[in-house]
C-alpha cells in the first residue's frame, strides 16, 4: 500500500473503531459488555506481545508475568490508597521495572531465543507458585490481603483521577479499555516509525548485522521489552476491573493464549493479533457453551493447525493473497523467484541448523 | 623468504603508522588452531587482497577483527589502540565495517531502510543532526547507483543487487577500514567490473581488506596481496609475483608440500 | 543421625524424580534439538495408562514398566509422523505446535477422564528409619532411575542403535550422507523420548495421583532441568537434577515446599544466565 493509502486507511479505521466504541454499549447487555471489555483488555496484552515478539524478535513466553504483576500492583495499591489514580500509574511502572530488570539479566547475558522463552516462562511459574502460597493473614501488604489461591476478590474499581467518590461503572471501563486499545495501537505504530522502532525491527531481521553497524542491540531490546511490560501491566489493570486478581493471571493458560493469538493473527503485524485475539476469544467462548467440549482442546487444535497450515498467521497470508490478486504474479517477482544467494554454498539442511545456539558469541 | 618480501619488510619501517595491525594473532576452537600467529598490517588508504584456499582462516581472521570472535592469543591494534576481544558494537563504532561472506541483510526491509540504518548510526556517532540523515541517505542511494532499488524489499532482489545493497550499506557508514569477504561471489561479469570500479573509488577514502578467490577481480583492484595458508601468512607481495609463485599455486591446487 | 539419613534419602529421591521426569525431554532435545512442550502431557498419559491397565487386571509393575512406555511411545511416534516432522529446523514453530498439542491433550483428557485426581496406591508399604517413616517405593524409585540412566548409557555406548544415534546427534548431514535415514532416527528418538516420559508418568502416578492438568507442573521443571543440563543427554540431566534437586530439598527443609520450588526455578534462571549453554556446555563437554 502506498503511504497515502495507508494514511487514508488509518483514518477510516480510526473513525470506524471510535464509532464502534460508542455504539456498542447501546447495543450490548451489561454482561456482554463486560465480556467485551475483557476481550479488549486481553487484546491489549496481545498487542504488547505482538510488539516485543513480532517486532522486537524477543520470544517471551512469560507475558502473563507482567499482566499479573500489573493486576496485583493495581489491586494492592488501590486498596491501600483508597484512590486508583496512583495505583494505575504504579501498576504500569512495576511491571515495566520488572521487565527492565529481567531484560537486563537476559539481554546483557546474551541469552538467545529458546533460553529466553524458558526463563520468561519460569518467571511466570515462580509468580504463580508464590502468589498461590499467600493464603492467610501473614501475607498482607498494608491492608490488602493477597488471599492465596483465591486472589483478591474485592479488587476496587477505577475511579476518576483524584476523585475517590466517583467509582466508574462497567460502561465507563469499557470506554477506557477500548480507548486505550486504540491509543496503544496507534502509539505502537508511531513507535515503530521512529528511529528507535526502525532499529528494533532491524534487530529482529538480522541481529548480527545491526550490531556490526555499531548499534548496541541490548539497549533497544531492553527498551521494547520494557514498553511491552508496561502495556501488559495496563491490560492487567483492566482485567482486574472486569474480573478480579488471582494467581490464575500468572497461569500457563494466559501465557499460552496470547502466544496463540499472536501466532494466529500474524507475527510481525499489530492488527492481526488484535483481531485474532478478539475473534478467537469469541469463538472459544461460543464453542465453550457446547456441552463437554473443553476450551483447551479448541485452543490446542487451533494452534497446531495454524503452525502447520498458516505459519505466517492470518493477516500476512491475506496480504500475500491481496498482492497476488492486485498484480499478476509475473510482475510481483521481477527478480528471480528466490532472491537468495545463487552460490548455494551456504544452504543449510533444515534439520541440522544448530538452533540452540543460545545467542552466544559463537 | 624471497628478496622482494625482505625489501618490503625494510620499506615498512619507514611507512606511516598502520591503520590496522595484528601481532601473533591466534584463534583456537577446542583443539583446532585456525589462526596460528598472524602478523599482518596495512597502512591508511591501502587496499590489500587476502587470498588463500578454503579453510586458510580468512573468514575467521575477519571475525576476529570485527569482534565476533575473541582471539585466543596475540594482539589486534586499530588506529593504534588495542581492540582484540572487544565487543563488535564497539569495534564498529571505532570505524571498522564488514561485508560478510554470506550476504548479511535485512530481508524484510527496503534498500532505503538499509542505507538509513547505516547513515543514522554514523550521524549519531559523529554527533550530527537528525535532519542530515534523510538527504545523506538519498545521496548514498544516488552515488552507489541503487536509487532504482530504493523501495524494493531486499529479500526479493537478485543476488548481485543484494551484494550492491550490502556494499552500499557498509560504505554508507563511512568506516575507516572496510573488510570485504568475497564481494564478487556469484556476480555476473558486468557486475564484477562495476564492483571493481567501485572498490577502486573507495580506495581513496578508506582502507580496505578484500578476501577474494576470483583472480581476475584481484588483478583489477589490487597491488598488494597477502596469502594465508593453514592459519599462517604464506607470503605477502605484489599481485603478479604472488600469482606467479609456485607455492601459492600448490596451495590452491591442494598439494601438501609447501 | 536418623535425620541425616532421612534428609539424604529425600535429596536422593528429589534428584531421582527430577531426573526421571526430565530424561524423556532430554533425549528429544539432545538428539533432535526439538523442545517438546507436550512433554508434561506424555507424563500424564503414562499415568492414565497405568491406572487403566491396573483396572483391567494387569500387574502394577508390568503396567508401569511396559504398558505405559509402549502406549506413550506409540503416541510419540504418531505425533512425530503427523506434526513434528513438518517442522524440523523451525525450532520456535515446533515449540508452538507442541504447546498446541499439550493443550489439545489436556482438553481431550479432561473430556474423557474428567477433571478429578485419580489415584493408584503405592506398592511395597513403608519402612521406618529410627523415628521417621518413609515409603519403600520411594527408595525403589531411586534404584529404578539409576537403572534407567545406566541402561541408556549402555545403549548409547555399546549398541549399533546407540552409535547411529550419537552420529546423528553430532552431525545429521554427515549421518544422512552415510546412508542413515535421519527421518527414521528422529521418529525412533521421538518415540523413545515419549516412552521414557510415559514411564516417568507411570512411576510417579502412585506418589502424586493422576490429573489431566498434572503435566503443567512437570513440564517447566523438566524443561529447566534439561536446558540447565545442556546438550549432553545423560550427564546433563544428571548434573542438573543433582544440583536443582538438592537445592529444592534443602530449601524445602529449611523453609516451605513452595520456597523449595521457587529456589529451584530461581537457581535455574541464574544458572542459565551464568552458563547459557547449560552445565555440559561448559563442563563434561565430551560426555553423553
Amino acid at each position: 500500500m502506498s503511504p497515502r493509502g495507508r494514511t487514508v486507511a488509518s483514518v477510516i479505521g480510526f473513525v470506524v473503531s471510535v464509532a464502534a466504541i460508542f455504539v456498542l454499549p447501546h447495543w450490548l447487555e451489561l454482561f456482554t459488555l463486560i465480556n467485551a471489555t475483557i476481550y479488549v483488555s486481553m487484546a491489549i496484552m496481545t498487542l504488547s506481545l505482538a510488539l516485543i515478539w513480532g517486532y522486537g524478535g524477543i520470544l517471551c513466553f512469560g507475558q502473563a508475568a507482567f499482566f499479573g504483576l500489573g493486576g496485583y500492583t493495581y489491586a494492592v495499591c488501590a486498596i491501600n490508597f483508597g484512590d486508583s489514580t496512583w495505583a494505575v500509574v504504579l501498576a504500569m511502572v512495576v511491571p515495566a521495572l520488572f521487565a527492565a530488570l529481567l531484560g537486563y539479566f537476559v539481554f546483557w547475558g546474551r541469552i538467545g531465543d529458546v533460553y529466553l522463552g524458558v526463563i520468561t516462562l519460569t518467571m511466570t511459574l515462580i509468580f504463580f507458585k508464590l502468589f498461590n502460597a499467600t493464603a492467610g493473614d501473614a501475607y498482607k501488604i498494608g491492608s490488602a490481603a493477597l488471599g492465596g489461591f483465591n486472589g483478591i476478590p474485592s479488587t476496587p474499581p477505577l475511579n476518576l483521577p483524584w476523585d475517590v467518590g466517583t467509582a466508574l461503572a462497567p460502561e465507563d471501563i469499557w470506554y477506557i479499555a477500548a480507548g486505550l486499545l486504540v491509543l496503544f495501537y496507534f502509539g505502537s505504530r508511531w513507535l515503530l516509525s521512529t528511529s528507535f522502532g526502525r532499529v528494533v525491527i532491524s534487530i529482529r531481521e538480522n541481529e548480527r548485522r545491526t550490531e556490526l553497524l555499531g548499534y548496541d542491540i541490548r539497549r533497544y531490546k531492553l527498551g521494547i521489552f520494557t514498553i511491552g511490560g508496561a502495556m501488559a501491566g495496563m491490560a492487567g489493570i483492566l482485567f482486574a476491573n472486569c474480573v478480579f486478581v488471582s494467581p490464575t493471571m500468572f497461569s500457563l493458560f494466559y501465557n499460552a493464549q496470547v502466544i496463540i493469538w499472536v501466532t494466529v493473527g500474524g507475527i510481525g503485524t499489530l492488527l492481526g493479533p488484535i483481531f485474532g485475539s478478539i475473534a478467537l476469544q469469541m469463538i472459544v467462548a461460543e464453542l465453550g457453551t457446547i456441552d463437554g467440549l473443553d476450551p483447551n482442546l479448541i485452543l490446542g487444535a487451533i494452534l497446531i493447525l495454524f503452525v502447520l497450515l498458516v505459519p505466517k498467521g492470518v493477516l500476512p497470508s491475506l496480504r500475500v493473497l491481496w498482492e497476488r490478486f492486485r498484480k499478476p504474479p509475473a510482475v510481483v517477482e521481477a527478480s528471480p523467484p528466490t532472491g537468495r544467494p545463487a552460490a548455494g554454498a551456504q544452504k543449510a539442511t533444515p534439520s541440522q541448523q544448530p538452533a540452540a545456539d543460545a545467542g552466544g558469541r559463537s | 623468504m624471497n628478496a622482494s618480501v625482505a625489501a618490503l619488510e625494510t620499506a615498512k619501517g619507514t611507512a606511516p603508522q598502520p591503520i590496522i595491525e595484528t601481532r601473533g594473532l591466534v584463534m583456537r576452537f577446542g583443539g583446532v588452531e585456525v589462526l596460528r600467529g598472524i602478523d599482518f598490517s596495512i597502512v591508511p588508504g591501502e587496499l590489500r587482497c587476502l587470498v588463500g584456499p578454503n579453510g586458510a582462516g580468512k573468514s575467521t581472521f575477519f571475525k576476529c577483527l570485527t569482534g565476533q570472535y575473541e582471539p585466543s592469543g596475540g594482539e589486534i591494534r586499530f588506529k593504534n589502540e588495542s581492540i582484540g576481544g572487544r565487543p563488535s558494537v564497539d569495534i564498529a563504532r571505532r570505524g571498522i565495517g564488514i561485508k560478510t561472506q554470506v550476504p548479511s541483510l535485512y530481508d524484510g526491509l527496503t534498500a532505503r531502510e538499509h542505507i538509513w540504518l547505516a547513515v543514522k548510526r554514523r550521524i549519531a556517532t559523529t554527533g550530527g543532526l537528525r535532519r542530515e540523515v534523510a538527504p545523506a541517505v538519498e545521496q548514498v542511494l544516488e552515488s552507489m547507483d541503487i536509487a532504482h532499488l530504493a523501495d524494493r524489499i531486499v529479500g526479493q532482489l537478485a543476488h548481485g543487487q543484494r551484494q550492491m545493497v550490502e556494499l552500499s550499506m557498509v560504505t554508507a557508514a563511512q568506516p575507516d577500514l572496510i573488510l570485504l569477504d568475497e564481494p564478487a561471489a556469484g556476480m555476473t561479469h558486468d557486475e564484477v567490473e562495476r564492483l571493481a570500479a567501485l572498490v577502486l573509488r573507495l580506495r581513496g577514502t578508506c582502507s580496505l581488506i578484500v578476501v577474494e578467490h576470483d583472480m581476475q577481480f584481484i588483478r583489477m583492484i589490487a597491488r598488494m596481496v597477502t596469502v594465508l595458508h593453514q592459519g599462517q601468512v604464506l607470503m605477502e607481495d605484489d599481485v603478479e609475483t604472488v600469482l606467479r609463485d609456485r607455492r601459492v599455486r600448490d596451495v590452491y591446487l591442494g598439494k601438501r608440500e609447501v | 543421625m536418623d535425620l541425616a539419613v532421612v534428609v539424604l534419602l529425600q535429596v536422593l529421591a528429589a534428584v531421582a524424580s527430577l531426573a526421571l521426569i526430565s530424561v524423556g525431554l532430554a533425549v528429544i532435545f539432545g538428539m533432535m534439538r526439538v523442545i517438546n512442550l507436550a512433554h508434561g502431557e506424555f507424563i500424564m498419559l503414562g499415568g492414565y495408562a497405568v491406572i487403566y491397565a491396573t483396572r483391567w487386571g494387569i500387574n502394577l509393575w508390568v503396567a508401569m514398566l511396559i504398558v505405559a512406555p509402549l502406549f506413550v511411545g506409540l503416541v510419540g511416534v504418531i505425533v512425530e509422523r503427523s506434526v513434528i516432522r513438518f517442522l524440523y529446523g523451525r525450532m520456535i514453530d515446533t515449540m508452538l505446535a507442541t504447546w498446541g498439542l499439550s493443550l489439545l491433550l489436556i482438553g481431550a483428557a479432561t473430556m474423557i477422564f474428567g477433571n478429578t485426581t485419580t489415584g493408584v496406591s503405592a506398592p511395597l508399604g513403608g519402612v521406618s528409619i529410627g523415628q521417621y517413616q518413609t515409603s519403600i517405593y520411594e527408595l525403589v524409585l531411586i534404584v529404578i532411575v539409576a537403572v534407567i540412566l545406566i541402561g541408556m548409557m549402555a545403549i548409547l555406548r555399546l549398541t549399533k542403535l546407540g552409535l547411529i544415534a550419537r552420529a546423528t546427534m553430532q552431525n545429521p548431514a554427515m549421518a544422512a550422507s552415510l546412508g542413515i535415514s535421519t527421518s527414521k532416527v528422529y521418529s525412533v528418538t521421538f518415540g523413545a523420548g515419549a516412552a521414557l516420559s510415559g514411564m516417568a508418568g507411570a512411576l510417579i502416578a502412585p506418589l502424586s495421583g493422576v490429573l489431566p492438568t498434572m503435566g503443567v507442573a512437570y513440564v517447566a521443571k523438566a524443561f529447566i532441568t534439561v536446558i540447565s543440563g545442556g546438550a549432553a543427554i545423560i550427564t546433563g540431566t544428571l548434573s542438573a537434577s543433582g544440583l536443582l534437586g538438592t537445592l529444592n530439598t534443602l530449601a524445602t527443609f529449611v523453609a516451605t515446599p513452595v520456597i523449595g520450588e521457587v529456589a529451584l526455578l530461581f537457581a535455574a534462571i541464574v544458572l542459565l544466565r551464568v552458563l547459557p549453554q547449560g552445565i555440559t556446555g561448559k563442563f563434561f563437554r565430551r560426555a553423553l
